[in-house]
């Protein structure tokens, strides 16, 4: 339905607080018409670059197209629904009111009976104050004034943060059921991992201002081995992978690949690694995909293995290679 | 009218749209999910559980690849034949796979080593490097 | 039947029926401001009815007492007369008036404290403003329009306000009642420049607020700068027009409303003026003597005649309005390339 569009395309990107970098060299591209989890530990960078693909503000440095347009124009805001952390609303307003204003403020296009549907559909009561909501009906309503834009994209920025269980399923379920029927490509930050689980098809991964992994959540996965066996003989020419003195050695089977994580637990090791060629089972060592869990944990842990970024997330005109330099 | 209501079971470590493979495969082989049955539309199964669409539409294309369902553009997807019942208690399959139990229980082994040494040999039979 | 089901039925008919006059930002400002407005506009029915009733008393009072244009001490024959009428008038209206005065005086204040620096800061401490620019409003427009139309409000209020005060002030008489144009109370409150103070106060706390980010730090920032800038032009506000240079052989008669910048003082023909103490010891010829000797023949006055009033108060009220331009400019430039 969208194939070949982009929906966001970054390039070079960073931003700069007082603080220091919360982004930096950022370049990656997110297809349109997937459903794609922003994931990285807090302080990432990930409400920054939300932030800045929702026209926020003006970026410190690169470049930052959302559906080919500067995220700033009128045209880009009217393709963009963003849901900003903590779900703000105006307390004082009341739930027609809210609506009221989501169509005052996209007249272009704004679709009322979708809106009300959603709000109808979770028995918000139209004349409270969006402030005497409650978590969930307040999350539905940002999601009715976020979704009556028509959006081409939405962005959420933590969305299921503050919500129960129930409250969390029923809401992955509206969001996933309106990207079902629409279309819509969906970019969702968290830092809690289970709640992408099932629904993301798509992956971004943050780690101190920078991409460290960007692609199709199960291809990202089935690129990676979990190698797990047991250490050869100290003396049997085996050479350390790292070349670190504290490294640990690893079966020269491992050579081709790269070697993201390893531990070593008194004879045994666990590795994860980026195939480089088949990797067959070993005699002294069994092989297994590693699960989305283990795979990020491997990448945050480990801030000095090479960024991944898989074909329909690169750049063209920046070849991986580069962007591993710059990453190292 | 639903024929079919997945349950998908996010921290079992089979992928969502193998359980949704899976569970449409049982449904076949028990017989809720007859031929000319409509699976439930993308959005309905979304709705239901809060899983990504395009999962959903993954496993029906698996489906559709095996044969078992048939994509309707504009109408939706319908099966189109179900699944032997190799479980039914007179099959001879069964019957040798019992007899085989009930001598492995004689020689002493508990129902975990059953259990490790059956899938022993399903990896080794059915594994796709032999296939 | 369901209540959710009548509301469905009915929603879109109220949809139909009720009036929308308003679309776009200009609804939201409304939506968020309702309150002040009602609060505003109670505001100035309470002024214009003080004002109609301290106008009709004052009037009367004066024709009834015959004291047009009298003041205490001179003025023409018949004041003379009636010095006690005009004491008794001063003490019977001259608070009332002032209080008006305070209180049109107060309104610039009141709006850069009030509306002013809540406007900006008030969303962003509440991260509200977030729910306006998810929308396809870009946020220099928000900006814009949350500061210029409540800003529109003020300054038509400020203006109403300003012109009830000029009105009793001017049916009360200065002189009589003894509260002339150029004090510091009543040189705001009675003109234009009220109008750009309630400019000035909005434009301040909007920046202060945008900057600040914090309702009330950016309330006492505003508060002070605004008293600042009201410190600074009152200093410069004799400047603010050329002031008439009288110089005569005999002590000037001056209107009672005009405002006085420099006594008469002795000076020579060519209008070089000496300190007030000179020949200070010297009494009757010895005076004259050394009067002569210095050249000091004449008296030598600077004011600014009543008739000056109205373009010093527009060119206050120019100033003020500019700096807020300025303001407003500023603000919109620094939100283009901030991120919130």
């Amino acid at each position: 339905m969208n194939a070949g569009l982009v929906a966001i395309e970054a390039s070079g990107l960073g931003m700069r607080y007082r603080r220091g970098w919360a982004l930096q060299e950022c370049s990656f591209r997110l297809p349109a018409g997937r459903v794609c989890g922003l994931v990285g530990p807090n302080g990432a960078g990930k409400s920054t670059l939300l932030s800045l693909a929702a026209g926020f503000g003006e970026a410190s440095a690169g470049r930052l197209r959302v559906f080919g347009a500067d995220p700033r124009t009128r045209q880009a805001r009217e393709q963009v629904g963003y849901l900003a952390q903590n779900k703000p609303l105006y307390p004082r307003m009341t739930v027609t009111d809210t609506l009221r204003m989501g169509r005052e403020l996209n007249r272009a296009n704004w679709d009322q009976r979708r809106a009300e549907g959603i709000v109808r559909a979770g028995d918000v009561p139209l004349h409270a104050r969006a402030g005497s909501l409650s978590g969930g009906q307040r999350t539905r309503l940002a999601l009715a004034l976020c979704f009556g834009k028509r959006p081409r994209m939405l962005m959420l920025d933590e969305p299921m943060a503050d919500l129960d269980p129930l409250v969390r399923h029923e809401m992955t379920a509206l969001l996933m059921a309106e990207a079902a029927e629409y279309g819509t490509t969906v970019l969702t930050s968290t830092h809690t991992l289970p709640e992408l689980e099932g629904v993301c098809d798509y992956l971004l991964v943050l780690a101190d201002g920078r991409v460290r992994m960007a692609g199709e959540a199960d291809e990202l996965a089935a690129a990676h081995s979990l190698v797990v066996g047991a250490l050869p003989a100290a003396d049997s020419g085996q050479q350390r992978k790292d070349g670190a003195a504290t490294g640990p050695v690893l079966p020269s089977a491992l050579d081709p690949h790269t070697v993201v994580e390893a531990q070593v637990t008194g004879r045994q090791f666990s590795a994860l690694v980026r195939r480089g060629a088949p990797l067959p089972e070993g005699p002294a060592w069994s092989v297994s995909e590693p699960s989305m869990e283990q795979l990020l944990l491997s990448y945050l842990r480990s801030p000095e293995a090479p960024a991944l970024l898989m074909p329909s997330a690169d750049l063209p005109e920046m070849p991986a290679a580069q962007l591993k330099d710059h990453a190292a | 009218m639903d024929v079919i209501k997945y349950h998908i079971e996010r921290r079992s470590g089979v992928s969502t749209y193998m359980q949704i493979v899976q569970q449409t495969k049982q449904a076949l082989r028990v017989g809720t999910l007859v031929p000319g049955d409509r699976l439930p539309t993308a959005k309905e199964v979304v709705e239901a559980t809060a899983i990504n669409p395009h999962t959903v539409l993954k496993a029906y294309r698996e489906l559709e690849n095996e044969g078992l369902v048939e994509l309707q553009p504009g109408r939706g997807t319908f099966v189109r034949r179900g699944l032997g019942n190799p479980g039914a208690s007179d099959s001879p399959l069964r019957g040798e796979l019992a007899e085989w139990m009930r001598r492995a229980a004689e020689s002493g082994l508990e129902a975990e080593d059953v259990t490790a040494l059956f899938d022993a040999c399903r990896t080794e039979i059915f594994s796709p490097d032999r296939a | 039947m369901s209540a959710a089901t009548l509301e469905r039925e009915t929603a879109p008919a109220q949809r139909k029926t009720g009036r929308e006059l308003l679309h776009g930002m200009p609804w939201l400002v409304w939506r968020q401001h309702r309150g002040a407005v009602w609060a505003g506009l109670a505001l100035l029915v309470a002024l214009a009815a003080a004002a109609v009733y301290l106008r009709h008393g004052t009037t009367t009072f004066v024709q009834q007492h015959d004291i047009a244009g009298c003041t205490l001490f001179s003025g023409p024959e018949r004041c003379a007369e009636n010095q006690e009428a005009i004491q008794l008038y001063r003490t019977q209206y001259q608070d009332l008036v002032q209080i008006l005065l305070v209180v049109v005086l107060a309104l610039p204040y009141l709006a850069g404290l009030f509306v002013g620096a809540p406007l900006v800061a008030r969303e962003l401490e509440a991260g509200t403003h977030r729910v306006a620019w998810s929308q396809s409003v870009p946020p220099q427009r928000w900006l814009l329009h949350k500061l210029l139309l409540p800003l529109a409000g003020l300054v038509l209020l400020c203006g109403l306000a300003a012109w009830l005060a000029s009105w009793v002030l001017a049916g009360a008489g200065q002189a009589t009642l003894g509260i002339y144009w150029y004090s510091a109370l009543a040189f705001a409150p009675t003109g234009p420049a009220l109008v750009g103070y309630a400019a000035l106060g909005i434009a301040l706390g909007g920046a202060a607020g945008l900057l600040i980010r914090r309702t009330v730090p950016a309330m006492v920032a505003t508060l002070l700068a605004l008293g600042g800038v009201t410190l600074l032009l009152q200093f410069l506000r004799p400047q603010l027009a050329s002031p008439i240079t009288h110089v005569s052989k005999a002590v000037p008669q001056l209107a009672e409303d005009s405002w006085v910048l420099s006594a008469a003082q002795r000076s020579t023909a060519g209008g070089e003026t000496f300190p007030a103490n000179l020949c200070a010891d010297a009494r009757g010829d010895a005076l004259r003597n050394c009067l002569a000797e210095h050249g000091a023949t004449y008296y030598h006055t600077e004011y600014h005649p009543l008739s000056q009033m109205r373009q010093i108060q527009f060119t206050e009220g120019a100033l003020c309005l500019g700096l807020a331009a300025l303001l407003v400019a500023l603000t919109w430039w620094w939100l283009r390339r901030r991120a919130l």
